[in-house]
């Protein structure tokens, strides 16, 4: 797993948010225990609106095919099958209650989903012999998301999630792929490196996009959070979701360069939160 | 001269005593309570004359909860958390309990049931061994600012709290409000005589309903939260005095509470030399004892099958006619008990459903020292013996019967089909002839008061057995006593 620019510095940032807690009102004292551990009390009009920063921790995964059957195949490419990665996500969020312990939470995103993997394997130049290749790529993409969940609370501070999860595709998913002979020679004297006019290096970069990249995706999502004080109107609310997408990343694709389809391009997400809420 | 010097000496003496009262608090044990935790332990609330106590702990995860533990031959049992009915809100606990520990008002905030704002005052009912059907005690009662530490008294009609609400003295003040037919009357201050200006705390009214104690913060006494004493009349307060050492001391003292016909008073405090934060303690003997009061108690039970009932106890005063309680026995063991002050004659009565009711009376002296009175009451679907008074040789109703007629009355109003024998008997004083007349007349006055209430006279028969159907063939005045009575007996449902 790579952890981006923006990766690290969300995670700073929830790192180095300062948790004071506050005391609050108990059956025995109004005002709270004096340096005591409590929580918030609920909002009078019950509406909450905050905002969130986070990581995504992407699972991308897809079924790749060789279209010739019965002729050797490179294996430094098997690492499409899947690929990780956590990137940033932030977020704005409102919750009404409608009733006691259920609510009803709207989440805007934007979400920043960057994936990769690598592989070592071979490949074969332009005289079918096998060459060995560090082969990596990367996906780079960022989705403006709406989720429509309810939001159950066991407790006053222990609640639960689930709904459904819109996803915009905002511009193209960037293919970044990076190949490199281990032996030093010529990667353009592999036929698809040779085709990127790569020539006269043992390593080469090519960034496209993914063509057939689907402009949105439906998902369903389930969570668990905690709510704490960090004031008298303010929760800090720790969260951990599992976004599974019901649509696919792209649509299929055959590829007669590669001699290679890619199906079932699928792309799931574990995010992790932290927020801020607001009672009004 | 002599004299004179002995009187001066003596004198002296006097006023040193006098103005030393440390050196009587010395004879006051303070101890400790067996199951304090590192955390906050207060709120003791003690059930069925002491044999239960109720309390609240932060000992787990840092919440208050509300425990319960029991006497036993070897101390009090472990603390038992008493279930999430109760303990479901961010805070729980402070709670008080009528006498019979079936009923119990606590506080809480942010509680599973909804509530009125802040912290509010929820009611449960011990049913079949669990405290279930929780409820807000509503605007009456709670507002929206923190309403907490609830003290019932021991006939279940008066509750008092402490409150921030606004319109008081300042900080926190106690509040009271009174139980009718309709449910809790809207909350009162309970003015100046006991609320100031700094915080008053943890209101506890003694089972005999005259003592009264509270903790304030305000300036005068030793430090912190210090307890006060008063007497209560009425929900009027007065002869308010600090309690003093060693019940209190520099740091935070609470909850006082007077064990009624014993030496014992808990209270709870963060003084120093505890197991941590708040604990529970007992000062014996306790320098303030509570005036003294009768305990009945027993099992209401199946005539027949003696199988043990949960069922309606209600109190009468039997002079004023009016309702003084109104408590549940048990639903598992039938078990009821009920506190009765002296200088009154009450009616304690037990209805359950499918059953008829039934009534003793209780007349309790002005000087009674305090007792424990054990009485089953055995309920018969149906037959009853009436609670019903006559003057010798007469056949009039006396006022106290009045109650119990009222309770036929409704009974018959709630069984429209029901058809019964109302029967009278007599002791064994004169001759069958004339105790017979007199039975059926007393029978009849009976019948008369319910068909002034428009009640079908088909449907209830008169007899007039005499004295040929004893319940005790003796000639003691007590038997007698037991003989002269008037039965109900239902002859067709």
């Amino acid at each position: 797993m790579r952890l981006s620019k923006w990766s690290i510095i969300v995670l700073s940032i929830i790192l180095c948010l300062p948790i004071v807690m506050f005391s609050q009102e108990d059956v025995l004292r109004p005002k709270g225990k004096p340096g005591g551990y409590n929580y918030v009390e609920q909002s009078k009009l019950g509406l909450i609106l905050g905002f969130e920063v986070g990581l995504n921790y992407n699972l991308f995964s897809q079924t790749n095919t060789w279209l010739t059957a019965g002729v050797p195949h490179p294996t430094a490419y098997d690492c499409h099958k899947s690929a990780s990665g956590a990137s940033p996500h932030f977020a704005l969020i409102a919750d009404l209650p409608l009733s006691e312990k259920l609510f009803l939470h709207g989440r805007f995103d934007v979400d920043v989903r960057d994936y990769s993997n690598s592989g070592n394997g071979y490949d074969f130049d332009q005289w079918e012999n096998p060459v060995i290749l560090d082969y990596d790529y990367e996906l780079k993409s960022t989705y403006l998301g709406l989720a429509f969940l309810l939001r159950y609370e066991f407790t006053p501070e222990f609640f639960a999630s689930a709904g459904i999860d819109f996803q915009f595709l905002s511009g193209d998913i960037e293919y970044k792929q990076t190949g490199s002979r281990v032996d030093g020679g010529d990667i353009s004297l592999i036929p698809y490196w040779g085709w990127v006019e790569c020539r006269g290096y043992p390593a080469c970069e090519v960034t496209t996009n993914v063509p057939e990249a689907k402009s949105s995706m439906t998902g369903l999502e389930l969570g668990l959070g905690y709510k704490l004080a960090l004031s008298e109107s303010i929760y800090l609310v720790p969260q951990a979701r599992f976004q599974l997408f019901l649509t696919k990343l792209a649509s299929d694709e055959v590829s007669t360069v590669w001699d290679r389809s890619a199906t079932d391009r699928k792309l799931n997400s574990v995010q992790l939160a932290l927020a801020l809420w607001f009672g009004l | 001269m002599k004299a004179f010097y002995r009187t001066l000496a003596g004198f002296l003496i006097l006023v040193f005593l006098l103005s030393c009262p440390d050196i009587f608090a010395q004879m006051v044990e303070i101890r400790g309570f067996e199951h304090n935790s590192a955390y906050d332990d207060f709120a003791p609330a003690l059930t069925r004359n002491g044999r239960m106590m109720y309390f609240t702990s932060e000992r787990k995860k840092g919440r208050q909860k509300v425990y319960s533990v029991e006497r036993s031959s070897s101390g009090w049992t472990t603390p038992d958390d008493i279930g999430s009915d109760i303990n479901n809100g961010v805070q729980n606990g402070a709670v008080t309990l009528t006498p019979d520990g079936n009923y119990m008002i606590f506080a809480a905030y942010r509680h599973g049931v909804t509530g009125e704002g802040r912290t509010d005052l929820f009611s449960a009912r011990r049913i079949d061994g669990q405290w279930t059907d929780v409820q807000n005690l509503g605007p009456a009662v709670n507002s929206d600012a923190w309403d907490s530490q609830p003290c019932i008294s021991s006939d279940g009609t008066t509750l008092y709290f402490v409150s921030d609400r606004p319109g008081g003295n300042g900080g926190t003040d106690i509040y009271y409000s009174t139980k009718t037919r309709e449910g809790w009357t809207k909350a009162q201050n309970a003015g100046t005589a006991i609320n100031s200006s700094a915080d008053e705390m943890s209101p506890i009214i003694a089972w005999d309903m005259r003592n009264f104690s509270f903790a304030s913060n305000k300036s005068g006494g030793q430090g912190g939260f210090d307890i006060y004493i008063a007497k209560v009349n009425n929900n009027v307060f007065s002869d308010v005095k600090n309690a003093g050492s060693p019940i209190n001391s520099s740091a935070d003292e609470y909850f006082f509470v007077t064990l009624s016909n014993s030496d014992v008073a808990y209270f709870s405090s963060n003084r120093a030399g505890g197991s941590g934060e708040l604990d529970i303690y007992t000062a014996i003997p306790n320098p303030y004892k509570s005036g003294s009061v009768v305990m009945v108690r027993g099992v209401v039970k199946d005539e027949k099958t003696n199988k043990p009932l949960g069922a309606k106890i209600i109190v009468t005063d039997l002079k004023t006619g009016k309702k003084a309680a109104e408590l549940q026995s048990d639903d598992q063991t039938g078990d009821y008990f009920v506190v009765l002050q002296p200088g009154r004659t009450y009616s304690i009565t037990a209805e359950s459903e499918g059953y008829l009711f039934y009534s003793e009376r209780y007349e309790i002296a002005n000087d009674d020292k305090g007792r424990e009175v054990t009485n089953d009451i055995y309920l018969s679907p149906t037959n009853t013996r009436l609670l019903i008074f006559f003057d010798f040789d007469k056949f009039e109703l006396k006022g106290e019967s009045i109650p119990e007629i009222e309770r036929l009355i409704e009974y018959l109003r709630d069984y429209p089909k029901v058809k019964m024998l109302i029967e009278g008997h007599t002791d064994d004083v004169g001759t069958d002839q004339y105790n017979d007349k007199l039975s059926l007349d007393r029978a009849n006055s009976v019948k008369d008061y319910l068909v002034s209430a428009r009640l079908d006279k088909n449907r209830i028969k008169t007899e007039g057995i005499g004295k040929r159907r004893p319940i005790v063939k003796e000639t003691t005045d007590a038997a007698r006593a037991k003989n002269r009575r008037v039965e109900v007996k239902i002859i067709e449902k």
